[in-house]
């Protein structure tokens, strides 16, 4: 499935392969064009050039009705006025099943999904989540080519939410059916998706499984946007100290990590390049007391997650998340020693904010 | 000691709400007061105006001896090749024909209007309005004019469809709201769903804004069955006569039949009566959620 669409604000030639099967989230910040993107291929907007396939056909100028998609909305757009029996057959009814063929799909779907109990209630007398799963069952109960979801978790309390999208998944798995899902939450993302297209003003930064997009982000902006907390950066630039790589960041000098300047190697001479220094907060090591390797900081502020605890440092104009455990002391203004040397640590390009290792 | 204290909220309350309820109960009584008069006519033997009857508690009129009299003489009425059976008939087609035609305009019309973007609409959405801002009267002898041109004056299309152009620029603007307010999630999800566009109107939108439809249903037949201007101007043979013109003859220059006007009166009015019964529930809702938006 091919797609280009070239209207300034919204998406921008884009082309992604979803294959049979696949669980492909769309994720980015609001506005991003993600929802756009899902609507074309459920054919409620129409691109303003280029095509889409859904398996071996352009679906380009067919109808929604006809291109046996399935979608689940934020709001659930469940039928307000029927039963939840009668929004579960009104696609069937629609697609001329017969009587006896609509009950027991009707009935199997329900099971599934655990709503069989419901199914003479109207939609104005089931919780948020049992709605939720009524629009799930709309969407399964005539076994479509792809199922389309816009962030169909994001009306439910944080707990049922955790619990819905491990159940989605195994859903999806356990039925098989191809599934775009648009969500901007990245925990959602990360633990529903093969596959993570992160998308920003309408052009795909990276598509990629959840653990390369963490890993191995492609540029910048889907390094700061996956991950919580987010990704430290320091400006600077590349120095070479002999035969060693540093990131010079005015105030302090970072020794690269040997791995980190062999990934470099690839991009040829870096050095004196103008680049951003990106290192998570579970890369750094905190420690209280002088290090050669370790640059000095001050506390700014801690926040206890429970087992470990998330230290805010500073230095000049340079602040760092690192992570320690909770029984470490760090009261505000408290001096720690910070190394940010790491293999995992990334360099960016200034300008491209591509990803430089 | 905590029950007390609600006891005491809740009497506090109930005092409060006294004198809202006291202006509520006389200004009710003052609608209803006329109301007794004609039903007390409507009973009382003779054709003469507050004779034959007495006051209970000096207040409610009531007929000294009751008598279903001026019922049957409505039932019999004839004036020169017009019977009540005629008028009653002509009403009910009239008034039948323009609900259904009003109804059935102004749903894909409230629809076009909320869904569709046309070159126009704003244009037209606002020429809707003018013909509200001018007083209904002054409407008639150009439209019988027009009319006579095309033949249609003294026939039930003469009426019908006044009385339906007249009923849809303020129905237009109901349904239009009423289908504002349906999220446009619903009909995205009947099109994925398998529905066409016209089903998905159909099946999912119109019967979400029944209570406008009621509304809207209601302000048709309001218009047609109680007019007596347009009608009097538009049908001049007895026999196409609607109900409000037959109940006009009554009145004669040198003699007025009280009586027999009374009961056709609550005749005409049992249908009224009955139709805002049985749409009470959705007029309310109706007029609310679908002005506001609109």
């Amino acid at each position: 499935m091919t797609k280009v669409y070239k209207e300034a604000p919204a998406v921008k030639d884009l082309s992604l392969d979803v294959s049979d099967g696949e669980f492909l989230v769309l994720l980015g910040p609001s506005g991003c064009g993600k929802s756009t993107t899902l609507r074309m291929v459920a054919g409620l907007e129409k691109p303003t050039s280029g095509d889409i396939y859904i398996g071996d056909t352009l679906v380009n100028e067919v109808q929604p009705k006809d291109r046996d998609v399935a979608m689940v909305f934020q709001s659930y757009a469940l039928y307000p006025h029927m039963t939840v029996h009668d929004n579960l057959a009104f696609p069937l009814k629609m697609r001329h099943y017969s009587k006896e063929q609509i009950e027991e799909t009707v009935g199997r779907a329900a099971e599934i999904l655990e709503i069989s109990d419901l199914l003479a209630r109207r939609p104005k007398e089931l919780s948020g989540g049992q709605r939720q799963r009524v629009a799930l069952g709309r969407a399964i109960v005539r076994n479509p080519k792809v199922f389309l979801m816009d962030e169909p978790l994001s009306n439910l309390d944080a707990k049922l939410r955790v619990q819905t999208r491990i159940e989605l998944r195994n859903l999806q798995k356990r039925i098989g059916t191809t599934t775009i899902y648009v969500t901007h939450d990245q925990a959602e993302a990360m633990t529903l998706a093969d596959r993570v297209a992160i998308m920003k003003q309408g052009v795909i930064q990276q598509v990629a499984p959840p653990t390369d997009v963490y890993a191995h982000p492609a540029n910048r902006f889907v390094a700061g946007f996956i991950g919580s907390p987010a990704m430290n950066f320091v400006e600077g630039k590349i120095a070479a100290s002999g035969s060693v790589l540093e990131f010079d960041a005015g105030e302090f000098r970072i020794v690269l990590d040997p791995a980190l300047t062999k990934s470099m190697e690839k991009f040829g001479n870096l050095s004196g390049r103008e680049s951003t220094y990106g290192i998570r907060a579970e890369d750094v090591s905190i420690g209280q007391s002088q290090d050669e390797r370790a640059t000095e900081f001050s506390v700014f502020g801690s926040e206890l997650m429970g087992s470990e605890q998330f230290v805010h440092c500073v230095k000049g104009k340079v602040s760092v998340v690192a992570r320690a455990p909770m029984n470490f002391s760090a009261p505000i203004g408290a001096r720690v020693w910070l190394n940010l040397s790491s293999p995992n640590a990334h360099i960016f390009e200034r300008d491209t904010e591509r990803t430089l290792s | 000691m905590n029950n007390k204290s609600r006891n005491k909220e809740v009497v506090g309350k109930a005092l409060r709400a006294v004198p809202k309820h006291l202006f509520l109960i006389v200004m009710s009584l003052i609608s209803i007061y006329p109301v007794l008069w004609v039903v007390s006519m409507a009973f009382t033997p003779g054709e003469s105006l507050a004779v034959g009857w007495h006051f209970v508690l000096d207040f409610i009129p009531a007929p000294n001896a009751p008598t279903i009299q001026h019922f049957i003489s409505v039932v019999h009425l004839q004036v020169i090749g017009g019977t009540f059976a005629d008028w009653f008939r002509n009403s009910v087609i009239i008034t039948s024909v323009t609900v259904v035609a009003s109804v059935a305009i102004t749903l894909p019309a409230g629809y076009a209007f909320s869904r569709r973007v046309f070159p126009g609409r704003e244009v037209t959405m606002f020429s809707f309005l003018l013909p509200t801002m001018f007083p209904g009267v002054v409407t008639i002898i150009p439209q019988f004019l027009i009319f006579a041109s095309l033949g249609i004056v003294n026939s039930y299309l003469g009426c019908i469809i006044p009385y339906t152009v007249g009923s849809l620029s303020l129905s237009i603007f109901i349904m239009k709201g009423a289908f504002d307010s349906v999220p446009k999630d619903l009909d995205e999800a009947a099109k994925i769903d398998g529905a066409s566009e016209f089903r998905a109107f159909w099946q999912i939108l119109a019967p979400l804004t029944l209570p406008n439809i009621a509304t809207v249903a209601l302000w048709a037949f309001m218009g047609s069955w109680l007019d007596w201007a347009l009608a009097h101007v538009m049908l001049q043979s007895n026999n196409l006569w609607t109900l409000p013109l037959a109940l006009y003859s009554l009145i004669q220059p040198t003699y007025t039949y009280y009586g027999t006007f009374a009961a056709m009166s609550l005749i005409m009015a049992v249908p009224v009566f009955v139709v805002f019964m049985i749409f009470q529930k959705y007029l309310v809702t109706g007029l609310t959620s679908g002005s506001v938006k609109g």
